[in-house]
C-alpha cells in the first residue's frame, strides 16, 4: 500500500474534520463531489456535509472570514487554489491574522493552504513559492513539508497551532511522492530534519528542493564527497541548531530555495550562519534560488529557471574546491 | 469588563420610543464630550500619532450600538465612538489607548480607534478598509456553526470604505453565506479630501444593496428619530432571519478627516446642505420641542458626561506608558515556536 | 581561445607576497611553455614567474614595484583548448558580457564586465575622504577561514606551523581538511624518544625563530688594553 503526499494531505483533513468539529475548510471548488482542483479534498464534502465550503473567487473575504470564524472558537482551513492568488489575500494574511494576537492578546488559529512550487508549463501565475514572503512579516508559522510523513502530521499540527499557519504544499510533490504508510506521531514544527549523512559539504533546503539535494548527495558520492543534506520543515521557526550543528561537521554551507533570489529562506540562512557560525565556516557560505524574473511557462524555459540537480551539483563542486 | 447595564438585554421588554430617543441621546453627549476633550489634548501635544472623531456621525452610531445584545458582534470602525460606548466600550479603554497607558485594551502595541475587545466581540479593525465585512462574517459563520441562535452582527463603513475590494468581497460573501449581518454605512460626503463624485459614480449608495442580495434602506444621518427606527428596523430584520441588511446613512462629516486635517477644501456649499446638520443639535431641538427633559435634567447630564470624561483622562493619565525594554517583544501565542533571531 | 592565468606562485615558506621588479613581456608576445616573463622579489630573494603553458600573452594585470599576494591573478595567456584543459580553474575571458554560470573559484577573479564598470564608476572619482584602501586582487586573495583560525587557536598553532602543509584550496590555501590530515598523519607517525642533544638542538632552533636576529658590527681597538 503506498500513499501520495497529496493523499497525506486529505487524509490529514479527514481525520482533524473527523476528530475536531471545530475544523470547517473553506475554498474555491473544494466542496461538492469535486473535491478541489488538486483533489485535496475529495469525497470530505460528502462525508462531513456542511463542513467543507466552495467559496465565491475571493481570497481577501476567504481569509477574513476565516479570520473571524477562528476569532469565536473555529479552527478555519482555507485553502487557496494556488499560492500565487494568496497575495490577494496578503492584507489579511499578514497585517490582520499576523498581527490580531500581538494587539489584542487574542490568537487567531487558521491554517491557509498554499498548493506552491512549479510544475511544466504552469507559467508564471501557477507556481510561486510564498515561504519567504511570508515568514517576512511577524506573527505567522511557516511550514514547507518535503515528505509525505511532515505533509501528514505538520498538517494536523498547523490546526492545533494556536497561531497563524501558512502551510506550504508543493504541487510537484503531489503526485510524485509517495510512502509505505503515514506516521501515527510527527517531529514537532520548529525542528529541521537531517535527511542525509555528510562530511564535506551542507545543502540546506526545503520543501521539493530537499530531493533535488538528495540526488545531487547521490551524484556527488560517486566522485568521493559526503554530503549532508538538511530539511529546514518549517521556515519561521527556522531551526538555526541543526544548521549550525550541520556546518560544524563539515564546515561548508549550500543553501538552495525554490523561490526568488532576493532575500527569502536562502538569505536568511546564510546570514544566520554567517553571523552565529562564523567560526565553523571553511569557506563563504553559498546560496542557489530561481532566477529573477517570473516563472517562464515553457518546459525548457521553466526547467532552467528554477534549481535542478545539475546546477546544485555545479555549485557543490565549485564550493568543494574553495 | 463591558457594562451590560444599559444595553438592552433580551428579556425586557422594549423600552417606549422616548426612552430609548434619550438614552441614545446621551451616548450622543459623552461621545461629543469626550472627542473634544480628546482635540484639546491633541491640540496640546498630549497625544501621540492621530486622533480621529466622528462629529456628525454619532446618531447612526449610537443607534447602532443600542440595539446590539449580548453575543451580537460589532465591528466598529473610526468614527463610532458613540456605537462603542453604547455597546458597552469602557471610557478608560478610550483615554488609556490615546494616553498611551500600558493598561490600555492594546497595551500601546496598537493606538486610536484600532482597538477592540474580540473576546468582548467587539472587533479590533485593521486600518485597511472593508476588511472587517468578511472578519464579521466569519464570526457569525462561527456562531451557527455552534448552534448558537438569536444574534447578529453589525458592521460598520464609510462612503469611501465602500469602494475597496476587500468591501465587495465581504459584502458578497456575507449575501452568499446567508449570515445576519447589518452593515452600516454612512456617507459622510468625504473621504479625507475626496469628495463623493470622485469616489462612486452610481445614483445611490443603497441601490448596490440589491446588486449583492442585501436588503437596502436609505436614511437621513442627522435625524436621530429616523437611525433609531431604520437602524433598530435593519436590526430586528437581521435577527428574524431576513437576508443581510444595507443602511445607508447620510451626514457630514463635521470635523478634518483627523484632528491633523483643517478639512478647508469642503465647500461652504455643501455645509448649506440639509445633510450638514449637526445631529446632537438636531436631537436637541426635537427633545426641546417634545419637552422630553427640562433643561435642569439637560445640564446635569451635560456635567455628568463632563466628569466621567474628566475622571477617565484623569486615571488614564496618571498610569505609566509601556516600557520597550519590559515587553516580551513576540508575535505569536505559542511561544515553543518562536523563531530563533537575535 | 580559451585563458590560462598566471598566477603568483608558493615563493617558499612563509612567503605571503612579493614585489614585482621586471616585467618582460607585453600582451600580445607568443611564449613557450615555462618561459620567464616576470621577475618578482620576495624577502630573501628575487625570483622569476614563468608562463603555465605556451601561447600568446592576453593581459599583464600588475605593475612594477606593486606587491601582490601568493595566488594572485598576474595576468593571462591565451593558450590552445588541450593546454587550458590541463588547468582545473579557468576564468571565462574578459570579453564576454555575461555574467558567468557559476562562482568562480578563488584565484579566478573575473566579475562580469559591467559590474566593474559600475563599481569602478562609483570610487573612480575619487571625490570621496577617508575609507579603507582596496588591494588590488582582492577577490582572488587567498584566505585563511575562521575555521581554519579556531582551530589553529585551540592548538596554539601559528602562521609558521602552517609553511608545511600543501593547501588543496583556491590559490593554494590550506583548508580545514588539509590542516586536519596534517595533524592526522603527524598523529601517525611513531614518535622516537628524543636524544638530549636533539631536544636541545630543536630547541634552539625553535628558539632562534622566535627571537630577532641582528648583528651589530662594531670596532674596538684593543690597542691600548694590550700595550703594556
Amino acid at each position: 500500500m503506498s500513499i501520495t503526499y497529496l493523499e497525506a494531505i486529505r487524509e490529514a483533513q479527514a481525520k482533524l474534520l473527523r476528530d475536531d468539529e471545530r475544523v470547517f475548510i473553506y475554498g474555491q471548488d473544494v466542496g461538492g463531489a469535486f473535491g478541489g482542483a488538486f483533489k485535496a479534498t475529495k469525497g470530505l464534502a460528502k462525508e462531513f456535509p456542511g463542513r467543507v465550503l466552495n467559496t465565491p473567487i475571493s481570497e481577501d473575504a476567504m481569509v477574513g472570514t476565516a479570520i473571524g470564524a477562528a476569532i469565536e472558537g473555529m479552527r478555519p482551513i482555507v485553502e487557496m487554489q494556488f499560492a500565487d492568488f494568496s497575495s490577494i489575500a496578503l492584507n489579511q494574511i499578514l497585517n490582520n491574522a499576523g498581527t490580531h494576537y500581538w494587539r489584542t492578546n487574542v490568537p487567531v488559529p487558521i491554517t491557509v493552504r498554499l498548493p506552491s512550487g512549479g510544475t511544466k508549463g504552469s507559467g508564471p501565475f501557477h507556481s510561486q513559492s510564498m515561504e519567504s514572503i511570508y515568514a517576512h512579516y511577524p506573527g505567522l508559522i511557516v511550514m514547507t513539508p518535503a515528505t509525505v510523513e511532515d505533509a501528514y502530521t505538520m498538517l494536523i499540527e498547523a490546526v492545533a497551532i494556536d497561531d497563524p499557519v501558512v502551510y506550504c504544499e508543493h504541487k510537484y510533490l503531489y503526485y510524485h511522492l509517495k510512502a509505505d504508510k503515514l506516521p501515527t506521531e510527527g517531529v514537532p514544527t520548529g525542528r529541521a530534519r537531517v535527511a542525509r549523512e555528510g562530511r564535506d559539504l551542507t545543502i540546506v533546503s526545503y520543501s521539493a528542493m530537499v530531493h533535488e539535494a538528495l540526488a545531487v548527495a547521490e551524484q556527488l558520492a560517486g566522485e568521493g564527497f559526503e554530503i549532508e543534506v538538511v530539511d529546514l520543515r518549517s521556515v519561521k521557526p527556522l531551526d538555526t541548531n541543526t544548521v549550525l550543528a550541520s556546518v560544524a561537521r563539515t564546515g561548508r554551507l549550500l543553501c538552495v530555495g525554490e523561490s526568488f533570489p532576493w532575500g527569502g529562506v536562502t538569505a536568511e540562512v546564510t546570514a544566520r550562519v554567517a553571523a552565529e557560525g562564523f567560526h565553523l565556516l571553511d569557506a563563504a557560505p553559498q546560496r542557489l534560488n530561481a532566477k529573477d524574473t517570473p516563472i517562464p511557462y515553457h518546459p525548457h524555459l521553466w526547467s532552467a529557471h528554477r534549481p535542478n540537480a545539475k546546477e546544485i551539483a555545479r555549485k557543490a563542486r565549485a564550493l568543494l574546491r574553495e | 469588563m463591558l457594562q451590560t447595564a444599559q444595553r438592552q438585554s433580551k428579556t425586557k421588554k422594549p423600552a417606549p420610543p422616548h426612552e430609548r430617543f434619550l438614552e441614545a441621546f446621551r451616548w450622543m453627549l459623552l461621545t461629543r464630550t469626550l472627542e473634544e476633550k480628546l482635540v484639546s489634548l491633541y491640540r496640546g501635544g498630549l497625544i501621540s500619532g492621530g486622533v480621529y472623531i466622528g462629529k456628525g456621525q454619532e446618531a447612526v452610531s449610537a443607534a447602532c450600538g443600542l440595539f446590539l445584545q449580548k453575543g451580537d458582534i460589532f465591528a466598529p470602525l473610526i468614527r463610532d465612538q458613540a456605537g462603542r460606548s453604547a455597546f458597552g466600550e469602557p471610557l478608560l479603554d478610550v483615554t488609556r489607548t490615546y494616553l498611551g497607558s500600558r493598561q490600555g485594551p492594546m497595551r500601546g502595541r496598537d493606538g486610536n480607534i484600532h482597538r477592540g475587545r474580540p473576546q468582548d466581540n467587539q472587533l479590533a479593525m485593521v486600518s485597511h478598509l472593508g476588511a472587517m465585512i468578511s472578519v464579521t462574517v466569519g464570526a457569525l459563520m462561527a456562531k451557527r456553526f455552534k448552534g448558537e441562535k438569536d444574534f447578529i452582527g453589525l458592521a460598520c463603513i464609510g462612503e469611501g470604505g465602500m469602494q475597496t475590494g476587500a468591501f465587495h468581497e465581504g459584502m458578497n460573501i456575507a449575501a452568499v453565506e446567508q449570515v445576519p449581518l447589518v452593515i452600516v454605512a454612512t456617507n459622510n460626503h468625504y473621504a479625507y479630501s475626496t469628495s463623493n463624485d470622485r469616489e462612486f459614480a452610481c445614483q445611490d449608495l443603497v441601490d448596490r444593496a440589491i446588486g449583492y442580495g442585501f436588503e437596502g434602506y436609505s436614511l437621513d444621518g442627522t435625524d436621530l428619530g429616523a437611525c433609531l427606527e431604520v437602524i433598530g428596523g435593519a436590526v430586528k430584520r437581521a435577527r428574524a432571519g431576513r437576508p443581510p441588511q444595507l443602511v445607508v446613512a447620510s451626514v457630514l462629516r463635521l470635523s478634518g478627516h483627523g484632528e491633523h486635517d483643517d478639512a478647508s477644501y469642503v465647500t461652504e456649499e455643501i455645509k448649506r446642505e440639509l445633510f450638514a446638520r449637526d445631529c446632537l443639535k438636531v436631537a436637541e431641538q426635537t427633545i426641546a420641542d417634545l419637552n422630553l427633559i427640562d433643561a435642569k435634567t439637560l445640564t446635569e447630564w451635560r456635567k455628568e458626561a463632563a466628569a466621567k470624561v474628566d475622571e477617565a483622562i484623569a486615571t488614564a493619565q496618571k498610569e505609566a506608558p509601556p516600557e520597550a525594554d519590559k515587553e516580551d517583544w513576540c508575535a505569536i501565542s505559542t511561544r515553543d515556536l518562536v523563531d530563533s533571531l537575535e | 581561445m580559451p585563458q590560462v592565468p598566471i598566477i603568483m606562485p608558493q615563493l617558499g615558506e612563509s612567503i605571503a607576497e612579493a614585489t614585482i621588479v621586471d616585467i618582460k613581456v607585453k600582451p600580445g608576445d607568443e611564449v613557450a611553455d615555462d618561459q620567464e616573463i616576470l621577475d618578482v622579489e620576495t624577502n630573501k630573494a628575487v625570483m622569476g614567474v614563468t608562463t603555465p603553458c605556451k601561447g600568446k600573452i592576453a593581459q599583464i594585470n600588475v605593475q612594477l614595484k606593486e606587491t601582490y599576494p601568493v595566488g594572485a591573478v598576474l595576468g593571462y595567456v591565451e593558450a590552445s583548448e588541450a593546454d587550458a584543459a590541463r588547468f582545473a580553474k579557468q576564468a571565462p575571458p574578459p570579453a564576454q558580457r555575461e555574467v558567468a554560470e557559476e562562482i568562480p573559484a578563488r584565484a579566478d577573479q573575473e566579475i562580469a564586465p559591467a559590474r566593474e564598470k559600475k563599481v569602478a564608476a562609483r570610487d573612480g572619482d575619487g571625490a570621496r575622504a577617508g575609507g579603507l584602501p582596496v588591494p588590488a586582487a582582492a577577490k582572488g586573495a587567498t584566505f585563511m577561514s575562521p575555521r581554519v583560525r579556531a582551530r589553529m587557536a585551540e592548538l596554539q598553532l601559528t602562521n609558521a606551523d602552517l609553511a608545511g602543509i600543501m593547501g588543496s584550496g583556491a590559490g593554494n590555501r590550506v583548508t580545514i581538511k588539509d590542516l586536519e590530515n596534517f595533524l592526522q598523519k603527524i598523529e601517525n607517525q611513531t614518535a622516537h624518544e628524543a636524544s638530549a642533544i636533539r631536544a636541545g638542538v630543536a630547541d634552539a632552533m625553535r628558539r632562534s625563530w622566535t627571537r630577532p636576529l641582528s648583528t651589530i658590527g662594531s670596532s674596538v681597538n684593543l690597542e691600548p688594553v694590550l700595550q703594556d
